[in-house]
């Protein structure tokens, strides 16, 4: 490793730390080319360590073995330096990483590898939106007032960015999060509680249009779907579920973005299957609410179901699930 | 559940979280941490629990699952669970069955020691030399915080020249030179006593005289030389034998057998894994040096860990099942002349040893499993086993514990505390000799058995027992005569109905002694109303 002027401290911090790093780099490095790597700690590493730990030994060694870690299992999986590199991870070390690290000097390992695994979660659904999560967490992160509120924020960011099955869990961060910083990720204080008005946006306060098909999620596997077969869909414990006749998927959707879910385990208790927010008859004329739409291609569906805001349909010679709700008329 | 890795990179990382899906779908909605878990390793912002801190049991499952996966080459998953009913093959003469589990499934090796940390128990690690004891236990002690070095210099190698001296400490020479009271003398106590871990390796090569010492530390947490006492924190111990009889150089003293907690034998080492010997030595690093730091359980961690075990619910089916398995064992007919006296304890500290009775004859050798045992379950081992059953569910991720995990976790616990009665007539029948030798298919025998039992017995929804007992708990306070003279006249049916059914077994003997506790309670509170009426 060739001495870099802004290094000085990862580079004690390597000589401290030197049979640990070895004995990792044989265990864990197999396959990592020893002089791509190093070149990674030198270009890379070397200097974010160098500014984010200043002369402070202690802190340079944890960065160090932290970022040591992290960088060298990416090599090893392709996703720094392979033939398929993560344009999200590369976005999240030389540019997320600098001012979070300097943010917040505790719990080095657990914040990058936070980013670095969101990054790369979101970037499975697309490069764009992890790319705006990281520059969101860039300009709002340093706001928080520590590491825990970031983790709440990024879980909201996460949900705007798309990930729809954080929307429990992002609900309940959003809460917690300071005003200032709730307005900043989603242009309010408290979020609407109106299930029926889950597919417009937090802002969005028009009148709710028809319904429509607002996505279709799954898809033969044989085309990179998850399903064998056309799936069916349910409703139980107020959830959505679509299964074929290996697994189950929980059905997300809202204003941000629809996926599917393995689940581990079916659910139990059916819902009852009717519901006075919903109908759907063979013809396709669908009802949410009091709003009625005719929508010809989901006529004579295998099953359709309905919860908290959200209906789903399949189709008997179709692998995918269509979601339906009332988007914002706007 | 393995990390997903390419077959090079065996001994890479943490399994990922959920380590058991089932347990996280319970926990839904604390789900913050699934966004910052993946490919690079979990950061630890969870998953949460509900006071916002890690979720320790699936901390304990990620050690679990990188101990397994590459550290202990240990590829037996002899604690069974199953979702659904497993394919059974049967081979050999003996057509012995091998099931294959549909749950998450593990190595009683390596489960057992690690829900000895959370519990902070005793441990003992049996089997033959290089089998691993030493590693795993030194393995959770680094799992608990402290650093390979701290680690191995609280290892206590047991050897017949050990002293008490070398396992606690040393009186300081100036102190005792200059003191004139023993109050003065001051002592350097070992280190190890402090630790959290503690590790006794080969346990039966240490004297007997020295094993006394390390009774008072282990069942009492201090140490004592010269009128000087060290208070010890908790800890979980790691004790090690190569001898599963607790020979050795020296014959291990009764009470510290006593105080084990769990037994675990280490299995041989399969053949079929020998490139993952070679492996390791090619790698040439040892597991001690390479525990990620995603696993090692902070002090306050250690004991919000124990704390969420003790809360694990065990629900009154379960308990009712238990009191009617562990009162199948103390009942001994022909050891006395009056019911309260008829034990196994009133044989052992007459000194008599137990097959010099008559045989009761006649009893149901199936059904009488009293009688394959020397001993009952002290209150020692019934609170180890409700510790331990709890620490299982814990570690699945269940908020209370069920069935099966009484029913794989007891063998461990009763290992030592079930002494077996080999000359019992249940051995010799069809292949049950090899029971002999079998421990833990023994005691899961036995736990199936009374289980079978209770079963046909409907105690489920037919105890009247529990009824009446569950009756007396609410108080007497405000009870009529009448009411009182009802309850007695259930108590003698009860009894009547014991007396008519003829042969006694194990469970009836707590019957009868429960019934006639009830009796006399309501007997004088009857006297007490009628004074003062």
């Amino acid at each position: 490793m060739s001495s870099a002027p802004d290094s000085a401290a990862f580079h004690a911090a390597v000589a401290a730390r030197r049979d640990y790093l070895n004995a990792l780099f044989r265990r864990e490095g197999r396959g990592v080319q020893p002089e791509v790597f190093m070149a990674y700690l030198r270009d890379v590493v070397g200097p974010l360590v160098g500014l984010t730990a200043g002369a402070d030994s202690a802190r340079a060694e944890e960065l160090t073995t932290a970022l040591y870690r992290l960088t060298l299992r990416a090599h090893r999986q392709g996703l720094i330096g392979g033939d398929a590199p993560s344009a999200a991870l590369r976005h999240a070390l030389t540019r997320t990483l600098p001012p979070l690290l300097s943010a917040f000097p505790d719990r080095p390992r657990d914040l990058s590898l936070a980013v670095c695994n969101g990054a790369l979660r979101l970037e499975r659904l697309d490069t764009a939106r992890a790319l705006a999560w990281l520059t969101a967490l860039e300009s709002l992160g340093p706001s928080c007032t520590d590491l825990d509120t970031l983790f709440s924020l990024g879980l909201v960011l996460a949900w705007r960015e798309g990930a729809a099955e954080y929307r429990p869990a992002a609900h309940a961060r959003f809460a917690e999060l300071p005003p200032l910083l709730r307005r900043a990720a989603l242009g309010v204080e408290t979020l609407p509680n109106d299930p029926a008005r889950r597919f417009a946006a937090p802002m969005d306060d028009a009148p709710l249009g028809p319904p429509a098909v607002v996505a279709r999620l799954g898809g033969f596997v044989g085309f990179g779907g998850p399903f064998r077969d056309p799936p069916l869909v349910v409703a139980a414990e107020g959830r959505l579920f679509a299964f074929d006749s290996h697994s189950t998927t929980e059905i997300f959707a809202d204003a941000f973005g629809a996926a599917l879910r393995q689940v581990a385990e079916p659910p139990h208790d059916q819902d009852a299957p009717h519901s006075a927010s919903f109908s759907l008859a063979d013809d396709g004329v669908l009802r949410i609410g009091d709003a009625e739409t005719q929508l010809a291609p989901l006529a004579a569906s295998s099953s359709s179901a309905w919860a908290d805001g959200v209906a789903a349909v399949t189709l008997p010679h179709s692998h995918f699930v269509f979601v339906v709700g009332r988007s914002g008329a706007a | 559940m393995s990390s997903k890795t390419t077959p090079s990179s065996k001994h890479q990382q943490v399994s990922q979280a959920p380590t058991n899906p089932r347990a996280a779908e319970r926990r839904r909605g604390f789900d913050v941490a699934e966004l910052y878990s993946g490919p690079l390793g979990d950061a630890v912002v969870s998953p949460t629990d509900a006071t916002g801190g890690v979720a320790l049991d699936e901390k304990l499952r990620q050690a679990y699952f990188w101990i397994v996966n590459h550290a202990i080459i240990s590829p037996f998953y002899d604690i069974e669970y199953n979702a659904e009913p497993p394919k059974v093959f049967r081979f050999g003469d003996s057509k012995v069955e091998v099931t294959l589990p549909t749950s998450q499934s593990y190595s009683s090796y390596v489960l057992m020691p690690l829900l000895n940390l959370a519990v902070r128990r005793r441990c003992l690690l049996v089997g033959g030399p290089g089998r691993g004891k030493t590693v795993i236990a030194t393995l959770l002690g680094i799992i608990a915080g402290y650093d390979l070095g701290e680690v191995k210099q609280g290892i206590q190698h047991g050897q017949p020249q050990m002293t008490i001296a070398d396992l606690l400490g040393n009186p300081l020479p100036s102190t005792m030179i200059n003191a004139e009271r023993m109050e003065d003398i001051k002592i350097a106590w070992r280190k190890w006593l402090g630790m959290r871990v503690k590790i006794i390796d080969e346990y039966n090569r240490i004297p007997t005289r020295t094993q006394s010492a390390l009774l008072t530390v282990m069942a009492d947490n201090y140490a004592e030389i010269y009128d000087q006492i060290y208070e010890c924190p908790p800890a979980a111990w790691y004790l090690t034998a190569n001898d599963d009889a607790g020979g050795g150089t020296y014959q291990v003293i009764e009470a510290l057998r006593d105080r084990i907690d769990v037994v675990v034998k280490a299995l041989h080492f399969n053949t079929r894994f020998l490139d993952e010997l070679l492996t390791r030595i090619e790698e040439g690093v040892a597991p001690e040096d390479m525990v990620p730091p995603e696993i090692v359980f902070t002090q306050a961690e250690l004991n919000r860990l124990e704390k969420e075990v003790r809360a694990v619910r065990v629900p009154l089916a379960l308990r009712r099942r238990l009191q009617f398995f562990a009162s199948e064992f103390e009942f001994f007919e022909a050891g006395g002349r009056q019911l309260e006296y008829m034990t196994k304890d009133t044989v052992k500290v007459a000194g008599v040893p137990l097959n010099s009775f008559a045989d009761a004859g006649g009893k149901d050798t199936q059904l009488d499993l009293n009688a394959q045992t020397q001993n009952g379950l002290s209150v020692r081992a019934l609170m180890t086993m409700l510790v331990f059953v709890k620490a299982a569910a814990y570690f699945r991720g269940a908020e209370e514990v069920e069935f099966e995990d009484v029913r794989q976790v007891l063998p461990f616990v009763l290992h030592d505390k079930l002494a077996q009665n080999r000359d019992a007539p249940f051995f010799d029948q069809g292949d049950n000799g090899s029971l002999r030798a079998d421990q833990v298919s023994w005691i899961r025998g036995l736990f199936d058995a009374a289980c079978q039992t209770y079963d046909r017995l409907a105690r489920d929804t037919d105890d009247n027992i529990a009824t009446l007992l569950e009756q007396l708990e609410t108080g007497l306070d405000g009870l009529e005569l009448r009411e009182v003279e009802k309850r007695l006249d259930a108590i003698e049916r009860e009894l009547r109905s014991i007396e008519a059914g003829g042969k006694l077994y194990g469970h009836m003997f707590d019957d009868i002694l429960a019934l006639k506790y009830m009796h006399q309670r309501y007997t004088n509170y009857r006297v007490w109303l009628r004074s003062r009426a």
